[in-house]
Parts: C-alpha cells; structure tokens; sequence
C-alpha cells in the first residue's frame, strides 16, 4: 500500500521508473480482468495496451485519490464495457475460436494459461454481462460491492443480487467440473 | 451442499490468471513510456498530487523538520547588530527546553485546522528530542535527532510502530556540531529583515525575519517525497533586556507529499516558554524502542 502511494507521486512527477513498477506489478491481474469480462486474447490485450497507454499519458494530470489498484480495474472495466458496446457481439468468444485442447494455436499463443482457466473463463462468459461484471469485480479485483455498486451505477442489493445469480448460474453451467 | 459449490466456484474464479508472455508485456510497456513522456513534455504542471494515503496520521508528524530547524534558529539567533550579544547569552547554555504550538491548515478532508503541542529538548551534547501531543494530551509521537545516530527516529507508541529516516550527508554533518556557535554559521548565507523593537508578551523585544531560509529549501530538495518545502519564513523576537530569544514565529508551505497525506498543507508554528540551561535527564534521548514496535521503512522511498 505505502509503495503505491509512492509509486503514484513519482509516477505524478514522470518517472517511467514508476511507470514501469505499476505496470510490472498489475498488467497481468489486469489482462486476467479482461480476459474474464471479454473471453477473448486479442481483445484482453488492445484492453491492456490501451489502459497503460492512456494512464501514461495522464502523467501530467493524474489524480487518484483511492486505490491504485481498484482504479486500474475499473478502466480496464470501463474499456471492456465500450468494447461489448462498440463491437456488440462481434466479439468472438474463445471457447468459438479456439479449442481448449488446442489452446497454445491462434492468438491464445500470446497468452499463458491453464486448462482450467479456458473452462472458468468460458463458463463466465455464458452469463449477463452485468452479472458477469460484479462476479469477476468482487472475485478477481476484490472489490466491495459498495465500490462495485458505484461503477455500475445501481444499488448495492442490485449488485449483491447480480452476484448470487452470477455465482448461481456458474454452479449450474460448470455442474461439478470444478 | 449448495454453499460449499459455491464456496468452489468462487475460489476457482479467484484462482484463475492469466499471463502475456513478455514479448507482449515489452510491446505495451513500451508504447506506454513512450506515452508518458511525451504527456510530461508537454504537461504544464509538474506537481500535483492528490492521495488518499493510510499513512495520514503520519503526517502531523512529519512537520517536525520545521520543528527541528525552527529550534536551530532559535538557538542561532539572528544575524544583525545584536548577534554577538545573543550568541554569546546563548553560548552560555548547553541544553534548552520549550514548548511550541502548531496549527496544520490543510491536512484533515474537512478542511479543519489541526492543533498540536510540542515539547522540545535540547542537549548540544546529545541531541534533539521533540514530543507531539493532541489537544486531550495524548502523545502522538517522540521524534530523535541524535549526533550518535546518522538518522531521525520518530517512535509512535499509540501504533507501536517507529520510523527510521536517514539525514542526508550535510545535515549528519551539521549535527556533529550541535552547538551554538557552528549553528549560527548555518544561517549566516541567508539576508534577514529587521522587523523592529515591538512588544511581545509584556516585553520589549526586537524582530528578526528570514524569507526562504535556505535550510528549509534543502531539506525539501533532499527528501522530495517526504516534505517538499515550497516556501516558508521564520521570525525572531529577541527580548532587548536579557538578549534572550523569547518567541519564534515560522509559517511554512509544504507540498503535495508521502507524509502531508497528498496534500498542500500550510504551517504556523509558535515556539514559546523557552528554559535555558536546564538538566535534563539523558534518559530522556535515549529511543529504547519496545520489542513489540514494528518498523516502518521509509528508506526506500527517500530516493529522488
């Protein structure tokens, strides 16, 4: 915590030192992110690209006064949400591009990852993306569902309720492959 | 049953990560340094940082560079006509003690000044060693600056916790010499106004002021990420009848820092009650940090 607070003021005063420590500590949480909210390689990775690049250029400005971390997943949130609305569904799952058995072919090759994040992730992607939102929120960035509630700009129950069908359906959809 | 799946659900969606392989990683870090030069290139402002640290309590604590310089003043007294005669008052008197009143503008959200009371000692031969207190008089800290010890020990018993921060090389320096005469010399590169004969307490006293003194801009340049100095000034009431200094005044501005909480934070500072010359127990500047306190490391963070 101290060390993000110091890596945020020498960040603020240009370091790429700084820059570089941010990006070391959080791209590949983040690209986890991405990849949960949008099962697909290239599109988690343009996320990542365009998350650093546009915290980097915010150098001169930057002011956060929260949580370094939360405040890097909710960009990667917020690039997620206008990429589902920009591409609507052109987005092409992983699980309809690329085989679990065959994961180290097609852009996938860029990414390191185990069977059993394919199934998880793919599972994921068969909820509401709402749903989906708070699931992967509370579970990967270990948000509070205040914070959560805030970013999806609806009630805290709205969320709490998003979350138990979320986990509810993925029960359902994973039946024991877990 | 329901709730153990879903115990594993989440746990295997907590579990799951992925990784770019570096290539990537070096591809994006790349783009995005690049990014961020070019936005500092062209950035017109350089410093402004706005955090919401944990570390807020620290902050009220981190004024004790004022404290400490303000106190050198003290003992240095001003450079004008009256100097030989202050020095040498002054000269007289190994150890000091006095109070000090400090009001933190800037530092709480509300925007409510903070006030604080400080008690100070002085022993040319050990040290300083400074105590902070709230208003309900609990102790918020106890600072050390010792000629044995290269560094600034502050000792936070409400935490348990304590602070290490090393002095940079000048400052080790000048503390070998804590007496008054070396002291004087510190202070004699900065021009000084004189403020006049004014009565201060019932007593007749002459002023003394210094803009910027340079030490303080020092110790700003030196510890930027601790408590960059922007500006600052400090007053000298001397009374005429003993030569004694009676009372110092100093404002200061500090920027967006790692110890004001990310804030612009402004500083009056009172020094007053001064006791010259009193025995003062050495145990006093002995730190004897309890077993159970947990450091906290701020060397790192002390890099340019």
């Amino acid at each position: 915590m101290i060390e993000d607070e110091l890596l945020k003021i020498r960040f603020k005063q240009g370091s790429s030192n700084a820059l570089a420590r941010i990006y070391q500590k959080y791209a590949d949480f983040l690209l986890t992110l991405a990849m949960a909210l949008l099962n697909n390689t290239s599109s988690a990775e343009d996320i990542l690209h365009d998350v650093f690049v546009k915290f980097a250029q915010s150098s001169g400005s930057f002011r956060i006064r929260g949580n370094l971390k939360s405040y890097l997943a909710t960009c990667v949130v917020n690039r997620a949400r206008d990429k589902i609305r920009t591409t609507k569904k052109n987005i092409q799952p992983m699980d309809e591009t690329i085989s679990i058995t065959a994961k180290q072919s097609g852009p996938l090759e860029n990414i390191i990852c185990n069977e059993r994040a394919l199934i998880i992730n793919t599972a994921l992607d068969r909820l509401p993306y709402d749903q989906k939102e708070v699931v992967v929120l509370r579970l990967k960035a270990g948000m509070k569902f205040n914070d959560i509630a805030k970013t999806q700009g609806v009630s805290v129950n709205t969320v709490r309720g998003r979350y138990r069908y979320g986990i509810d359906k993925l029960r359902s959809i994973l039946n024991g492959q877990v | 049953m329901r709730s153990a799946d879903n115990n594993k659900i989440e746990k295997a969606v907590t579990d799951i990560n992925f990784e770019a392989k570096p290539d990537i990683h070096n591809k994006i870090l790349a783009d995005a340094i690049n990014a961020q030069k070019r936005s500092v290139a062209n950035s017109p402002s350089a410093w402004r940082i706005i955090m919401k640290a944990r570390i807020t309590k620290l902050s009220t604590a981190a004024i004790f560079t004022f404290a400490l310089i303000s106190l050198v003043y003290l003992l240095s007294g001003p450079t004008s006509v009256a100097i030989a005669d202050v020095v040498e008052k002054v000269e007289q008197y190994n150890t000091v003690i006095h109070r000090a009143k400090r009001v933190v503008y800037g530092i709480t959200e509300q925007d409510e000044p903070i006030t604080l009371d400080i008690i100070k000692y002085v022993s040319s031969g050990h040290g300083v060693v400074e105590e902070q207190y709230n208003l309900d008089g609990k102790l918020m800290y106890r600072m050390y600056i010792l000629r044995e010890q290269q560094g600034i020990i502050m000792t936070f018993p409400d935490w348990k916790k304590y602070v290490k921060v090393p002095l940079y090389p000048d400052l080790v320096e000048k503390l070998k010499n804590l007496d008054p005469q070396s002291i004087v010399s510190w202070f004699l590169v900065d021009p000084y106004t004189d403020l006049g004969i004014k009565e201060i307490d019932g007593r007749k006293c002459q002023g003394f002021e210094i803009i910027n003194p340079s030490i303080f801009q020092q110790f700003g340049k030196e510890y930027p990420n601790l408590f960059p100095v922007e500006k600052s000034s400090m007053r000298l009431w001397i009374d005429v009848k003993t030569k004694m200094p009676i009372k110092g005044f100093t404002t200061g501005t500090v920027g967006e820092s790692m110890l004001t909480s990310g804030r612009k934070i402004d500083l009056e500072i009172e020094d007053y009650d001064f006791q010259w010359g009193p025995k003062i127990d050495p145990n006093i500047f002995e730190p004897n940090i309890p077993d159970d306190y947990e450091m906290i490391d701020l060397t790192k963070y002390l890099k340019k």
